[in-house]
């Protein structure tokens, strides 16, 4: 919920030897793929330069005299002035639109399509890879986790697939509020992260009625005993309780509410507890859970923006072995969830 | 006059005060009469699901009847009703020991560990088992915090006024019970 920058680790729970092995023989047979995108790389960085430079020349040839139109001359002048600023804009944008725009777009769109997109196939058969997808606001909103107003959502980068039991969609997730005030210049919109990272909504391999919830507990860690009676007072008026876990290393981490003393103790079993706290040490990053219906929500803070292409700006952009490992260990992230939290053991009622 | 408001005023702090600790400790102790009864809720779950195993499972093992004997035997006892808090945590134990053992020799009958049957009643078996263990856990957590007041001052004055007892938690050490491992059971086939 704070803007402190987060960064997940993703190469912690699968930099393993095999893994890299498996980025190279995949980065062989997607070689051809990735020079090509390489090229078109360099054709759109060729036609964004060409096109700032095209907007730049007009607007010194043109934007120049037009100000000091506006500036010197005055009175009706400076009416025609703005037309025709208003007119050399609407000119920059399409310049921009035909000259680079779409080669921009177009290079960024198929390279998640082609690259990640055969990465996620590769880690989930059956898979898939939706580049303007995300997971939908209704289904973030469904975990409870965030309780704020949200005035602008933004999820992209969808993977949808099933390993194992476990289905799951994981995307970036981007809510926001905002807040407007009213000061000596007009009125003011500033807009507050609610929540920026990766979210994960996957299926549960145990049935509940409940709700249970699992908070990074910030409280606890500062202003230890105090902290821990802030919490339960945080739910007086709500119709969850503070659970008290018994393991002091995942209490360090989380904060649990629950409507179901015993069902939130049925959910994090002593052994999922473990799991947390390894899988949260892993990432490096805050965690939030929720259990929802049939499934589990996890958040994860992160402020960087994954399965991105390539800059146009970069001098090289060709994406090596080492590059391909570090897209591989972002799709990866899913499988670290339903592996870390072992969610494809499937021993209880719930078949 | 001031003196008096300021007795006055005293007595109703105190008051407050002991109502706030008394309710507190109230709340507290019906929370782990609550956590006992969804022990025995599970226990019961637990029971109900023997008939069903003995009669599904004894037909393969021909060896294990003893086993399946005691656990029918326990199960009559505890469900004859009148049997005392002792031994019915005694009858808990030996029921989890006899579960135990049965699923470890299950390894040994081959056509019984493929039968359908079998497995929707082992997966049952775990279902109760976590759950009873949740409920076991919750049980702890709400005498820890209801032995935590009635030890700390100065909840501890109200609670002896209240003649509040501690209460022992419930020992039943995962590791000695000798669950079986059904994980692996079903991963390794």
């Amino acid at each position: 919920m704070s803007e402190s920058s987060a960064s997940v680790d993703t190469s912690a729970p699968h930099s393993t030897a095999g893994g890299r092995a498996e980025a190279g023989a995949l980065h062989a047979s997607l070689a051809q793929k990735l020079q090509d995108l390489e090229v078109r790389r360099r054709e759109a960085k060729r036609k964004t330069i060409l096109a700032l430079g095209a907007i730049g020349a007009l607007w010194l040839l043109a934007g120049l005299p037009l100000l000091g139109l506006v500036m010197g001359v005055g009175g009706l002048w400076s009416f025609v002035g703005v037309f025709f600023a208003v007119v050399l804009a609407l000119i920059s944008a399409g310049i921009w639109h035909f000259v680079a725009g779409s080669a921009l777009t177009d290079y960024k769109n198929d390279f998640k399509l082609q690259v990640i997109g055969r990465l996620v196939r590769e880690r989930y058969p059956g898979g898939r890879f939706s580049p303007t997808l995300g997971v939908t606001a209704d289904e973030f909103r469904a975990s409870d986790l965030f309780r704020k107003d949200i005035d602008r959502y933004n999820s992209e980068d969808l993977i949808e697939a099933k390993l194992g039991e476990t289905d799951f969609r994981m995307s970036e997730v981007h809510a926001e509020y905002k807040t407007t005030s009213h000061g000596e210049h007009g009125t003011k919109t500033e807009w507050h992260t609610i929540f920026k990272g990766l979210y994960f909504v996957g299926d549960f391999h145990k049935s509940f009625q409940g709700r249970t919830l699992i908070f990074p507990d910030s409280a606890e860690k500062m202003l230890g005993g105090l902290g821990r009676k802030l919490q339960a007072l945080g739910t007086t008026f709500s119709d969850r309780d503070l659970v008290r876990l018994e393991n002091p290393r995942f209490e360090a981490f989380f904060a649990v509410q629950s409507t179901d003393q015993v069902e939130a103790r049925y959910l994090l079993s002593t052994s999922l507890m473990e799991r947390l706290v390894t899988f949260r040490e892993e990432m490096d990053a805050k965690v939030w859970l929720s259990f929802e219906g049939e499934r589990m929500h996890l958040a994860i803070e992160d402020d960087k923006d994954r399965f991105e292409a390539p800059s146009v700006w970069k001098s090289d952009g060709t994406v090596d072995e080492a590059g391909l490992a570090e897209y591989l260990s972002e799709v990866e992230l899913a499988e670290s969830v339903v592996e870390g939290l072992k969610l494809n053991t499937r021993i209880w009622s719930k078949g | 006059m001031f003196l008096i408001w300021l007795v006055l005023l005293l007595l109703v702090v105190v008051g407050v005060w002991f109502v706030m600790i008394y309710n507190g400790l109230v709340g507290k102790k019906n929370r782990v009469e609550e956590a006992e009864s969804s022990i025995d809720v599970m226990l019961t779950k637990r029971f109900d699901l023997i008939p069903n195993l003995v009669a599904s499972v004894e037909r393969y093992m021909e060896h294990e009847s003893d086993t399946l004997a005691e656990l029918t035997a326990l199960r009559a006892e505890a469900m004859s009703g009148g049997v005392s808090p002792e031994r019915k945590a005694e009858i808990d134990q030996e029921v989890s020991g006899a579960l135990g053992q049965l699923m470890i020799s299950v390894e040994n009958y081959p056509d019984l560990k493929a039968s359908e049957n079998f497995l929707q009643l082992q997966r049952a078996l775990n279902e109760v088992e976590e759950q009873l263990s949740a409920a076991r856990r919750t049980y702890n957590a709400q005498v820890t915090s209801l032995n935590t007041s009635i030890e700390a001052f100065p909840s501890s004055i109200v609670a002896g006024m209240m003649n509040l007892e501690r209460r022992p938690f419930y020992e039943a050490e995962e590791a000695a019970r000798a669950r079986p491992d059904v994980g692996a059971m079903f991963d390794g086939g």
